[in-house]
């Protein structure tokens, strides 16, 4: 990872812990916002432009405004301190959790930190012996698209992108349920 | 909104809508493009859907969020939402009626010629995920800045 | 020729840190959020703006610049736009704009 990334990841990395800590909901909301646009840059930079563009259309966009609208209609609690006060056994028990989870990095099945290969990434120069590798030389044979992640999320997974679709719909017709609208607005 | 003038509906200033008329229509044309060239390039429907989505938020902020609701209208929410999880299901079942598994595509190659499964994703990303997404996404801004409905909440 | 390329992109990127810098520094010292909203805007128009045209010189003739040129463009519109929200959004909420010998600093 070059110097841009790291510093990425650690601008990522402080936005996230203000965003727990801020006690103000509003200053919260703005640095989730610049958290997004972070990650959004991040995935860039690690050449995962569909994510990237998801990030930023909706976690940097979309959920931003919709908290600001909510927190228009409701309330924005007046703090008298800036950060909120660390809760020691939920702070240990998240340490824990990602310092176990850190643990089972080395086994993630891609390249992983001392560049060795690994089933997803393959050795290299030997695209086709990979899960990735096998996705990119053979999508455009098996489906006509030259983008592999659309391959990927519409046709190889296209079930689990159903899934996706309709809780997306389930989320719409939550709101209008928790909201008590008789009928769709 | 609080603020806001109980008969004129409340807009913001000359600039601003100014400024929305101006990149608005980019910002359609980006997340159409997006949509409709997701197979080809970076994107898809999801992220061409909240793009599209978002122009109808640019509007509700520069011209009044009752207005471009009226404007808008719950019916197209509806119809995207609804008829997006309605295209997608039929896409999926109809290679279920033909004798295949949900969603394979290439049993379409009869009626659509060799480039069937190019063709059903598309439609799968356009007129599914895209519809859905959008309408979802216009419908949760709507009503969250509506509010709750028994409890003070503007009338829809 | 190149070297009065390298030059010039060399200028447009440092008066971009720089005025990125400033805008920074104006943002944590000035007093109120009318002059704060006026510094903060200049990152966007002034900063990004000055390096956005580093990159277009850097790229030279290609299809690569249209797509720059375009973002200047949207930055021009929008970032101005932007700042005139905050400060109609601040003057509508009645914040008093910092006059000479208020105790905000």
């Amino acid at each position: 990872m070059s110097a841009v990334g790291f510093a990425l990841a650690g601008f990522v990395i402080i936005t996230a812990i203000a965003t727990a800590m801020l006690r103000d909901t509003l200053a919260a909301i703005i640095v989730f916002a610049a958290y997004s646009l972070g990650m959004a840059l991040f995935y860039t930079l690690l050449l995962a432009p569909d994510v990237g563009l998801t990030e930023a259309a909706i976690g940097a966009g979309v959920t931003t405004i919709l908290l600001l609208v909510t927190i228009a209609k409701t309330t924005r609690p007046r703090a008298e301190k800036v950060f909120t006060a660390i809760n020691c056994p939920a702070a240990t028990l998240s340490v824990g959790l990602v310092a176990v989870l850190l643990f089972t990095v080395g086994s993630i099945p891609v390249e992983n930190f001392l560049g060795e290969a690994t089933p997803v990434t393959g050795a290299a120069g030997t695209p086709g012996e990979s899960v990735t590798g096998h996705y990119l030389q053979s999508t455009y044979e098996q489906t006509g698209v030259t983008n592999a992640v659309t391959a990927v999320l519409a046709a190889y997974r296209g079930f689990d992108t159903f899934g996706e679709a309709v809780v997306v719909f389930a989320a719409g017709v939550a709101v209008v349920v928790v909201l008590h609208r008789g009928e769709f607005l | 909104m609080s603020g806001s003038d109980s008969i004129r509906p409340y807009t913001e200033s000359e600039i601003i809508m100014t400024a929305v008329r101006i990149v608005a229509p980019f910002v359609l044309t980006y997340g159409l493009f997006i949509t409709f060239h997701g197979a080809d390039s970076p994107g898809g429907g999801f992220q061409g859907g909240a793009l599209i989505g978002v122009v109808v938020f640019m509007l509700a902020f520069a011209f009044g969020i009752a207005p471009t609701r009226e404007w808008v209208g719950s019916g197209l929410m509806t119809a995207l939402a609804a008829g997006g999880v309605i295209v997608f299901v039929s896409v999926g079942l109809g290679t279920l009626a033909l004798g295949g598994k949900f969603l394979e595509y290439g049993l379409y190659e009869p009626f659509l010629g060799p480039d069937a499964t190019k063709w059903g994703m598309e439609a799968i990303e356009i007129g599914g995920v895209a519809a859905i997404v959008s309408g979802v996404i216009m419908a949760l801004f709507f009503l969250t800045a509506a509010g709750y409905a028994s409890q003070g909440g503007e009338d829809v | 020729m190149n070297e009065i390329r390298l030059g010039a992109i060399f200028v447009l990127l440092a008066g971009g840190v720089f005025f990125t810098f400033v805008s920074a520094v104006g943002v944590i010292r000035l007093p109120d959020v009318y002059t704060r909203a006026h510094t903060a805007s200049q990152t966007d128009t002034l900063g990004a703006g000055l390096v956005v045209a580093a990159v277009v010189l850097a790229y030279g003739v290609e299809t690569e610049v249209i797509k720059a040129l375009l973002l200047l463009v949207f930055i021009f519109i929008t970032n101005p736009t932007a700042a005139h929200a905050v400060g109609r959004a601040a003057y509508e909420e009645g914040i008093e704009p910092w006059t000479k010998g208020d105790e905000r600093r």
